[in-house]
């Protein structure tokens, strides 16, 4: 109850906030542009705003990166249902239906249903986010060095195994990439340099924000230029709503329950994110309705839970990221990067230090909400003229708010640098099938492992049994075996995503 | 990508991940030695240790998919200079020198050599030019007001200072 009081308290205080609630409405705007056009996604957008937004105020901060966070989400499935190239992975699943019910003349309708889905999946991740994040962070204030350590592990070994599209080792390793490069730099116990060769610009380590950059923006501009750039997309109509949305959610209020439990649940796993949500969204529904043969010819039912899904996984993601710094989605592990940025220290001190923060964040959840409703109910006609920007002119734009982005942090030609290198490395590694994902997620935690490994085995003098006979620890044992087991599960899964994806193109 | 292009870069990208691997691991018992030097004989607690057991998993993780790069056919005659070549002169090779080749010139040559505006005007109007088939006088326009918005938006108004 003492959370609610708090939560409603920090929605009146940003609400009242003209400066909030307009920077909410135009990162909203700017996260659904972003979100609908191919090429971009919502973790590039975050990447980038974080580096250009880090001069402006923690709070305010924070309102731009979750409006463009929510708005991303969302402007995925627009461009999934009037042009059928979903503008992020995690609408993929959404356009299966969403285009074949445009192609049915019914795009306004399938829109309005989706953003109704959207809202409801964020409002339903909200109120986990609020509920849910006190508790894992009292329970993690139990947390010894050992825990953490396990549990990082965990992270970066799950996302590998979830991320990765071709073999599973792939994922590990790019994970581990990851962790190596958090090396760079004087060590956090003994202020040791490693891995500088001798070099002066990396003594600090290597710059979190030039490297996301790089790791994510860098392979969507080269992918979407390098067959010429060009986007002759086929817009559908979008006439007047035919359906009442509030009749067909309250019809599929099951479904939309059961989605966001979804969305919430894998969102939380560390690393998995909103895609694998809106999947396992798609999937449970197409199992489970009545209409289950007309998935992928353009039923409503298609459409709604994988929006509420990957919705939902924003509260769900952002729960063991406040709770544990450990991020939920890629894009939270970019939130987490700019959180750190900003002087907020995630984890279960967090409640000490700032112990306000989450329900500030939920609160501006709650606020992006309002304004996708309102956003979103403007931004459709506009959007079908937003679509027809090529990528020729689009990615070199995008090109230039990189360098902005990633110079404007430090004000440091090296991390232009940076930005280059890793740009060519991330392209590289991701054509090869080693997910960005997992080595931005190994980057992040890398400090975590090296500190609290040799923390947990200094205090013991080098005995390891603690890391089998606590508890905790022996729970993130399971897990982390768990995930070498994992993917032989996941590709299951996968081949069912392809029969699901290949019965629909039929 | 197809999949025997995907074994012969899985191949090749293998061994330099074991050579980094071996790097880090050489690097890291050095890092050990110099902290025994200092008085610790504890292994657990030197530098070096924790980039030592990520560095032996990246071996190892490397020659798992290595193997699994020559079982499915994957080898190394894509470096030959002639299939190189061939690579690079596809349209997609073309287009992603083409693509990193301006990036660099713009952060290492143009951003040094000039004022922001007109920088990222020219690496604008190289760039929209080589992919889009619009006017010049059109791409000019865009890549003038792009380039004046940007510099205003974030130098004039957000104060970030520009590169």
């Amino acid at each position: 109850m003492e959370g609610l009081y708090y939560f409603f308290q920090e929605m009146y205080t940003l609400a009242s906030s003209a400066t909030t609630l307009a920077l909410m409405t135009l990162s909203g705007t700017l996260g659904i542009i972003i979100g609908s056009l191919p090429g971009l996604s919502a973790t590039m957008g975050i990447a980038l705003l974080t580096g250009l937004t880090y001069s402006v105020d923690k709070i305010h901060a924070m309102t731009i990166l979750m409006g463009v966070y929510v708005g991303a989400i969302y402007g995925g499935s627009i461009s999934a249902i009037l042009i059928n190239v979903p503008g992020t992975g995690s609408a993929a699943a959404t356009a299966l239906d969403g285009y074949p019910l445009a192609v049915r003349g019914e795009a306004a309708s399938a829109i309005t249903v989706t953003r109704t889905a959207s809202i409801i999946g964020t409002f339903i991740g909200m109120i986990a986010l609020v509920t849910i994040t006190p508790l894992l962070t009292s329970l993690a204030l139990h947390f010894t060095s050992a825990e953490y350590f396990l549990l990082a592990l965990f992270g970066v070994l799950i996302c590998g195994s979830v991320s990765a599209r071709d073999l599973p080792v792939k994922g590990w390793i790019a994970g581990i990439i990851g962790v190596l490069l958090s090396m760079v730099g004087l060590e956090s116990i003994q202020a040791v340099p490693r891995f500088t060769f001798g070099i002066v610009d990396l003594m600090g380590g290597i710059s979190l924000i030039p490297a996301m950059i790089g790791f994510f923006a860098f392979p969507q501009i080269i992918k979407a230029l390098k067959d010429g750039g060009m986007t002759n997309y086929k817009i559908a109509e979008t006439s007047k709503p035919e359906t009442s949305c509030l009749q067909m959610m309250v019809r599929n209020i099951g479904l939309i329950i059961r989605s966001s439990l979804i969305g919430v649940g894998v969102g939380a796993l560390p690393g998995v994110g909103e895609n694998v949500a809106a999947w396992l969204a798609y999937d449970n529904a197409k199992r489970t309705s009545k209409n289950g043969s007309n998935f992928g010819k353009g039923e409503y039912e298609g459409v709604i839970a994988p929006e509420v899904a990957n919705n939902a996984a924003i509260g769900g993601a952002i729960i063991p990221t406040l709770s544990l710094a450990i991020p939920g989605s890629p894009p939270t592990a970019v939130l987490l990067g700019a959180l750190l940025l900003h002087g907020i220290r995630p984890g279960p001190l967090l409640s000490q230090e700032f112990p306000l923060f989450t329900y500030q964040l939920s609160a501006m959840l709650m606020l992006s909400c309002i304004m996708l409703w309102l956003v979103g109910l403007v931004i459709t006609k506009p959007m079908t003229r937003i679509l027809l920007i090529p990528n020729s002119i689009l990615m070199p734009i995008v090109s230039v708010l990189c360098v902005i982005g990633a110079y404007s942090l430090n004000l440091s030609s090296f991390d232009l640098v940076i930005l280059f290198v890793f740009g060519i490395i991330g392209y590289a590694l991701e054509e090869l099938g080693y997910p960005s994902a997992a080595i931005i997620l190994g980057f992040l935690l890398g400090g975590l492992l090296d500190v609290n490994l040799r923390r947990a085995l200094i205090v013991s003098q080098g005995d390891v049994s603690q890391f089998f006979t606590r508890p905790i620890c022996l729970i993130f044992v399971i897990a982390i075996l768990y995930t070498f087991i994992g993917p032989y599960i996941s590709r299951r899964i996968r081949g069912k995503f392809r029969e699901i994806t290949e019965n629909a193109a039929d | 990508m197809n999949k025997q292009q995907l074994r012969n870069g899985d191949l090749l990208t293998s061994i330099l991940l074991v050579l980094v691997g071996l790097y880090v691991c050489l690097e890291s018992y050095r890092l050990t030695l110099e902290n025994i030097s200092r008085g610790d004989a504890r292994i657990y607690s030197s530098p070096g240790f924790v980039p030592f057991v990520f560095g032996a998993a990246l071996i190892a993780g490397s020659i798992a998919v290595a193997r699994v790069a020559v079982r499915e056919g994957g080898n190394l005659r894509f470096l030959l200079p002639r299939t190189l070549w061939n690579a690079a002169a596809s349209a997609a090779g073309r287009n992603t020198l083409i693509i990193l080749g301006l990036l660099g010139f713009y952060i290492f040559g143009l951003l040094k050599l000039m004022d922001y505006w007109l920088a990222t005007f020219i690496f604008l109007f190289a760039f929209i030019t080589q992919f889009s088939e619009k006017s010049m006088v059109r791409i000019a326009f865009i890549a003038a007001a792009t380039s004046g918005i940007v510099a205003y938006l974030f130098g004039t108004v957000a104060g970030i200072p520009l590169p």
